[in-house]
């Protein structure tokens, strides 16, 4: 056997493998009543398990919710990192390295581990079943991957432009608003997918910090969906949730595959 | 700028250009720093501040007793925290070597592969990466499902019995870790990746005249460029796979008879389904303290520098 068809082999196997799993969940979604042993194709397609999940109380308002949460961070993630990125990358003040390392370090700290302080602090704040708190949360979860990229791409701005500018008299600010961000289109999109991927994804905080019913996020009132009974998993929820959790990042791979892997490049931490 | 500009405009903007150059940077990074700040540092003061008072659901909103370093004696005399530590280092030690090892073959395989082929396998291989952690724990739940799983199917048609996989501890800590697994190597692909990218195609062709083989040509020459972004890539999912626990959560809820229950869910139990806040916030305490050692580790070796 040539190398080639080994290589093929072997990554159609991982293929396999990373698919096989939503593939199923997909599978069952469509099968209006599974039948044991379940069948490896659907024999028959049935909207059932959408339309059940669909109509379970507070799940479309938990999409809503989600939708809203996720476009938000992701708005603020892009001001907020692009104005840090440009300091790192373009101006000069002390202790800048020291900020840099305090960034780098939240990339290894799991912010899951505060967990418990930030549910005492919110609830003494009276943050708690806020979406806002959420929205400030994920701001934190973001902020490496998306500084990184903003500063690596800020770097790779010619240095004769911003000098040209500079000698026209434009100041810091300018310099931001009139050459970095109109330069640095693929950076914001990607900084922008990035954090609208963290938020739609995100399951911890979300399903910790909100109880009330009518404010969830949708992975958490997904959790909540499934669970019906205490021993039975409702499986049409679970298998139409899973795939429809799936999809708007699925949508980011689809029509966002460039600007994905230019962002992972530039925030990768090598 | 034109010649009758008044000096003393000059002047001023002289002035207000150096004051700027520390006032503008400072405003710039103020929201992200504040963040950073508040929900990190703070943060993690009042988790000390939790963790030396006696806190509980009972008192959370009233006054908390001081107890000194007893919520730690505590904690680490606890059999549960040493199971879980247990159960933390299996499960560390199982995701990060599979997801290493598969992580390395699979991108050297994109990399050596036509352009073609890399095109169509690229965006398939990235898709756990844009699964929640709810998509992975629910799809891998159904899969080893003991009457509607994919696996027991298979196990079924060869002959076999069907795995309980939540009911046996091996099954189940095998289940999370491939499901984290499954989780999380496509990031590592995505790291390593870019690391390939700095194997020159030249040294391809040059080993191919020598007449190197494919491993030869891996171990030698792809490897040690490649070595920098392993220990990256290494470090990083050490510390993920050491801190996850909402996959579990998820996936086992620490079950079957805390046979998955990690360190950090561990700490998460404790506060959140049984009230006490101290013990889980001394337990989160110790698991920053395992992460101080590995983000020391992961600064030596990627030569970060912090002062000026």
């Amino acid at each position: 056997m040539s190398e080639k068809t080994t290589r093929i082999l072997i990554l159609t196997s991982y293929a396999l493998f990373t698919l096989l799993p939503i593939y199923w969940i997909a599978n069952l979604s469509v099968q209006q009543q599974v039948s044991f042993p379940p069948s490896y194709i659907p024999s028959d397609l049935s909207i059932a398990s959408y339309v059940d999940l669909l109509t379970t109380s507070n799940i479309v308002t938990s999409i809503l919710n989600s939708l809203m949460v996720a476009t938000l961070s992701a708005s603020v993630s892009v001001v907020v990192c692009s104005m840090a990125g440009y300091v790192f990358s373009q101006l000069q003040m002390p202790f800048k390295k020291f900020f840099f390392g305090a960034v780098l370090i939240t990339l290894l700290l799991p912010p899951a581990l505060n967990i418990i302080p930030m549910y005492s602090v919110f609830s003494e704040l009276g943050w708690l079943n806020s979406r806002l708190a959420i929205v400030f949360i994920y701001q934190l979860s973001n902020m490496p991957l998306n500084t990184f990229l903003f500063t690596n791409y800020f770097d790779t701005v010619e240095e004769p432009i911003v000098e040209a500018a500079i000698v026209d008299g434009a100041g810091p600010v300018k310099r931001f608003y009139r050459i970095f961000l109109p330069l640095s289109k693929p950076a914001l999109i990607a900084g922008f997918l990035f954090a609208f991927r963290f938020a739609w994804m995100e399951y911890l905080y979300g399903a910790t910090f909100i109880k009330e019913p009518a404010k969830r996020l949708f992975p958490a009132a997904l959790k909540v969906a499934v669970r019906s009974t205490q021993y039975n998993l409702d499986y049409g929820v679970m298998t139409a949730g899973g795939i429809l959790l799936l999809v708007p990042t699925l949508l980011i791979l689809i029509f966002g595959q460039k600007y994905l892997e230019t962002g992972l490049q530039l925030g990768g931490v090598d | 700028m034109s010649d009758s500009t008044p000096t003393s405009y000059l002047y001023l903007r002289g002035y207000y250009m150096r004051r700027y150059s520390v006032l503008v940077p400072l405003l710039f990074l103020l929201p992200a720093m504040g963040i950073l700040f508040f929900l990190q540092f703070f943060v993690w003061s009042w988790n000390l501040n939790i963790a030396l008072h006696d806190v509980t659901l009972m008192n959370f909103h009233q006054e908390w007793d001081f107890v000194g370093l007893q919520n730690f004696v505590e904690v680490f005399t606890d059999p549960a925290t040493l199971a879980s530590l247990k159960n933390t280092a299996i499960f560390t030690i199982g995701s990060v070597t599979l997801q290493m090892f598969i992580g390395t073959s699979i991108s050297y395989f994109l990399y050596r592969a036509d352009s073609a082929v890399e095109k169509f396998f690229r965006p398939i291989i990235i898709i756990p990466w844009l699964s929640s952690v709810v998509v992975a724990a629910f799809s891998w739940r159904l899969m080893a499902a003991k009457n509607i799983g994919f696996i027991n199917r298979i196990i079924e048609a060869v002959g076999l019995p069907r795995i309980n996989f939540l009911g046996n501890g091996t099954a189940a800590m095998t289940l999370v870790i491939v499901a984290s697994v499954w989780w999380g190597t496509p990031f590592v692909i995505l790291l390593l990746s870019s690391g390939m990218t700095s194997i020159s195609p030249q040294l391809v062709e040059v080993a191919k005249i020598d007449g190197a083989s494919e491993w030869i040509f891996f171990t030698r020459v792809a490897l040690p460029i490649l070595l920098p972004f392993l220990v990256v890539a290494l470090i990083l999912t050490t510390v993920w796979a050491f801190n996850q626990f909402s996959l579990i959560l998820l996936l086992t809820n620490g079950g079957p008879l805390n046979a998955t229950k990690v360190f950090p869910l561990h700490g998460y139990q404790a506060a959140f389904d049984l009230g006490e806040f101290s013990y889980g916030s001394a337990v989160s305490l110790g698991a920053l303290a395992m992460n101080l050692i590995l983000v020391y580790i992961y600064i030596k070796v990627s030569g970060v520098e912090f002062a000026d």
